[in-house]
């Protein structure tokens, strides 16, 4: 599980992964992604077409720290699922809780509106 | 002659056994007799060190030197002896006496010997005696570091203690985890299960529940609670206790969902997560109503062996989010049919070149196997699991349920 932390311009941050996104994964990197957002009540965008795989850990780790956000004012939209992972999204429903979205352009747009 | 010869040897044994007793008393054994020994020998050592600036002042009384004198033979006396001691306890005798403590201890004592109090030789002695704050370095060296070994020694046991004691608490919890899960289904006309739950290394959340309920129906569920460990543990206890309690009052499947969901939010620090499939099966007439909140779709078998997935559109998975609603679907089976539930861990079981169990290999299970008793499509489905996953570990916890129903 690797990530990066980038800028994707007007004041959203964008967090790219890449990898299995099992418990290890989590382990590796829920820390640093917590610290990177939350603190400031970041507005971030998350790339998961480089994902192959997502599991209940990863759902719960993105649900944390979407919520956490939520209640300091900042927001967290997932986007540009591959097949594999749209359909645990889907299947959980996330959707509802973490803001999914197809593509860059309109999670950015989410996440800043 | 013999018996005297004999004597003799047995009191000359007895006799080296009783010095090297005396030696190990005095030198290794922890006790008050090696401690009196060790401050003796430490009192000396800085007598003899005080004594070498003494003598450097000039004119000194004649009593003084006298006294001196004495003093120094009492001290090399006593030297001697620890050093014969140390040579007479030392497993290797020649390491000893060539190690560094061992030459130290020797230079000591040496110059004594050989000089005495020979003016020619005083001076050196004197130098050569400063050699002995070596020997008290060494000394408190040893000192420290066999007081740091039994400390560490005492830490590592309290530690072991420690452990062996969270392990037997971790144990005793996973039994409880898995003495919460019913062993059998309930006895109804037309009916039959089976369940089977592999719990992985870890402590997990999966569940599974047989509920009757109060018209005689029976609630089936499958459930899995995200993470793992004790919190993962606990909020399963507490979703199957919640999804027990308003069962009998919810016979709508949805609305039970709801209804579990709600109190689930309102106590949940964690921000833990649980999917839930839950179907109500009326034994009489073969209905099945069922609403699922973020769980893998269940199969259904007919007995022609076309298997198709119960996936209607759910609601979302359950804790997280208070007000999810849970749309309820409804299925009539036929004599013959089988519905298979099962959790992830069934087909997210990854074998050595990392590839998954996935929906396709489970769907063929009960394809073929569909048609035998629910307790021999379980274990087939958790044998074909296995062999599929070979040394992989596991991972996740596997659990699996199995209803067949035939009119009455």
């Amino acid at each position: 599980m690797e990530m990066q932390l980038g800028d994707a311009g007007e004041g959203v941050l964008s967090v790219s992964l890449t990898g299995r996104l099992d418990t290890q994964g989590v382990d590796r990197i829920e820390t640093k992604l917590t610290a990177h957002l939350v603190p400031i009540a970041a507005r971030a965008i998350v790339d998961l077409s480089q994902l192959s795989f997502l599991g209940s850990g990863g759902i719960r780790m993105f649900i944390t720290i979407a919520r956490a956000l939520n209640r300091r004012g900042g927001k967290l939209v997932l986007y540009g699922a591959p097949p594999i992972v749209a359909q645990v999204l889907d299947m959980t429903s996330v959707n509802d809780i973490v803001p999914v979205r197809a593509d860059a352009e309109t999670a950015a747009a989410a996440a800043r509106g | 002659m013999r018996t005297m010869a004999s004597a003799t040897l047995e009191a000359l044994r007895r006799t080296r056994a009783s010095v090297r007793g005396l030696a190990e008393l005095l030198l290794e054994r922890p006790g008050p007799y090696a401690r009196a020994f060790d401050d003796l020998i430490l009192a000396l050592i800085v007598l003899s060190v005080a004594s070498i600036g003494v003598e450097a002042i000039p004119e000194l009384p004649a009593g003084a030197v006298r006294a001196l004198r004495w003093g120094e033979i009492v001290i090399v006396a006593v030297f001697s002896l620890e050093y014969l001691l140390r040579i007479i306890a030392a497993k290797k005798k020649l390491a000893f006496i060539f190690s560094f403590p061992g030459l130290v201890d020797l230079l000591a004592i040496a110059p004594f010997y050989i000089g005495g109090f020979d003016a020619r030789w005083l001076r050196a002695l004197r130098l050569l005696r400063l050699l002995r704050v070596l020997k008290l370095q060494t000394h408190v060296l040893e000192d420290t570091v066999a007081q740091r070994t039994r400390e560490l020694a005492d830490k590592n046991a309290l530690l072991e203690k420690a452990q062996a004691q969270l392990q037997e608490e971790l144990a005793v919890a996973r039994a409880l985890q898995l003495a919460i899960l019913p062993g059998t289904f309930p006895a109804k006309a037309g009916c039959d299960g089976a369940a089977r739950m592999i719990p992985a290394t870890t402590m997990g959340g999966d569940f599974y529940d047989f509920i009757e309920l109060p018209q005689g129906q029976i609630g089936l569920v499958m459930a899995d609670v995200s993470g793992k460990g004790v919190p993962a543990a606990f909020f399963m206890a507490v979703a199957r206790t919640n999804l027990r309690d308003l069962a009998p009052q919810h016979t709508n499947p949805g609305a039970c969902l709801a209804a579990t969901n709600e109190a689930l939010c309102a106590e949940n620090p964690m921000d833990l997560f649980v999917t839930v499939f839950y179907a109500v099966l009326e034994p009489q007439t073969g209905m099945v109503r069922y609403a699922n909140g973020g769980h893998n779709p269940p199969y259904l078998r007919r007995a022609d062996g076309a298997v198709e997935a119960l996936d209607g559109r759910g609601g979302p998975i359950l804790g997280v989010l208070p007000g999810a609603t849970f749309p309820t679907y409804t299925l009539q089976l036929r004599s013959g049919d089988r519905v298979v539930l099962y959790t992830d861990g069934v087909t997210e079981a990854f074998n050595p070149a990392n590839e998954a169990y996935g929906e396709p290999r489970l769907v063929n299970e009960v394809r073929v196997h569909g048609g035998e008793a629910p307790a021999a499509l379980v274990e087939r489905i958790c044998e074909s699991v296995a062999s599929f996953s070979g040394s992989a570990p596991q991972s996740d916890d596997i659990t699996l349920t199995v209803l067949s129903w035939n009119a009455p």
